[in-house]
């Protein structure tokens, strides 16, 4: 989590998120995905000089994970919006900053990432917040969706 | 393993009419079917038999994003749909997960491991979180992981499901198996698809589509990185 101290505007998308919000109760592959508000953070200048490498078009961490970085959006939700809404979790030793929980499982559901889906609903329905969920969604249509998905579990 | 006529009639049918999406309801079931609700419910429960449906309560259901795959790999994946249909997890009695202890009996006693662990194996690509095996003896295998501590829970990582189907190809087998699993399981399709070619070239529609997906990654290179899923992207 090294990541965070070498980009401190970074917060984890993909993978890393999900993880953080399951534990280790989840498949993944080894790429990171980071939204980045801040552009100076991910300088292409800045970033060799920290040891990252850029391979055809692809960005490498000093660690040699490929890491994806996102300046805009990320499945339909701005970086900054991302960014102000995310929380600080503790990886080991140190702090990482994910994006919401809700704002997560709709980014899964959007890049139809069903199991992912299934997996942060089941194991976190208690900690979702529905209202949240309902103001950051693109209609009623997307909530109703993800409620079914509880539904179908009999967790509603 | 090949679906009766009307059950492939019913499958087509539903494929070719439902949208994809994390969840469904019958009303959204008889929608898609222009039929009414009994119908749907029939429906529904012809998925469930062919193993399809994931969770259902009350009418509302997921399903795996397997019923998607082309009509012609469906009998393929069946055998694979009916054992997960009939998967029992297991963790030990003090809640740990128990995985590796289990892997160690059950091998011991024989039997066919697959998904997870031996797509990762495989293909190195998605980590494993659970260990799914078919035992020789499905009875025997239970006995075992009781006597040694571990009980039956919808949430154990432990899963053991009888042995439907043709194993004399295990890669192929395993192959099958992430197809039917749906979701993160087709992700290892296709990286197994992709890592073992001859193997898995039965699949012939989805081999040629593997087969175009990689000559428009080659092609494009590295100028869809600046795309993200809805714009651009600033790297």
């Amino acid at each position: 989590m090294k990541i965070s101290s070498e980009i401190p505007s970074a917060v984890f998308v993909g993978a890393a998120a999900t993880l953080a919000h399951l534990g280790w109760h989840a498949r993944r592959t080894s790429d990171l995905d980071i939204a980045v508000e801040i552009a100076s953070d991910v300088e292409e200048q800045r970033l060799v000089g920290l040891g990252y490498l850029k391979l055809d078009e692809k960005w490498y961490t000093p660690r040699h994970y490929k890491i994806d970085i996102y300046r805009k959006d990320v499945s339909g939700f701005s970086v900054a919006k991302i960014a102000s809404d995310s929380i600080e979790v503790r990886v080991r030793k140190s702090m990482i900053r994910v994006t919401k929980l809700e704002m997560l499982i709709l980014m899964k559901h959007r890049a139809r990432q069903t199991d992912d889906v299934r997996g942060l609903i089941r194991n976190r329905f208690s900690s979702i917040h529905w209202n949240y969920m309902r103001s950051v969604a693109r209609n009623d249509e997307e909530v109703i969706e993800m409620e079914n998905v509880a539904r179908s579990m009999g967790l509603m | 393993m090949q679906p009766e006529h009307a059950e492939l009639q019913m499958f087509t049918r539903v494929q070719s009419t439902l949208p994809l999406r994390s969840a469904y309801t019958l009303d959204d079931l008889a929608l898609a079917l222009g039929r009414s609700k009994k119908t749907a419910y029939r429906h529904l429960q012809q998925l469930k038999r062919m193993g399809f449906v994931i969770a259902s309560h009350e009418g509302v259901f997921t399903l795996r994003d397997s019923v998607f795959l082309p009509p012609s790999l469906i009998p393929k994946i069946l055998p694979s749909l009916l054992a997960m249909s009939q998967e029992r997890k297991f963790r030990l009695r003090n809640g740990d997960l128990g995985i590796e202890r289990a892997r160690h009996l059950l091998m011991a006693l024989g039997g066919f491991p697959t998904l997870d662990y031996v797509a990762y194996e495989l293909t190195g690509y998605q980590t494993p979180v659970a260990f799914y095996f078919y035992p020789d003896s499905l009875e025997q295998a239970i006995k075992v992981l009781r006597e040694n501590g571990y009980v039956e829970s919808p949430r154990g990582s432990v899963v053991l499901m009888p042995k439907i189907g043709d194993f004399s190809d295990p890669i192929r087998r395993v192959f099958y198996d992430s197809l039917a699993a749906g979701g993160r399981g087709i992700l290892d399709a296709i990286a197994i698809a992709r890592r073992f070619p001859k193997e898995t070239e039965s699949t012939d529609y989805l081999h040629s589509l593997l087969n175009m997906a990689l000559k428009v990654e080659q092609d494009i290179g590295g100028s869809d990185r600046l795309v993200s899923s809805r714009g651009m992207r600033e790297d």
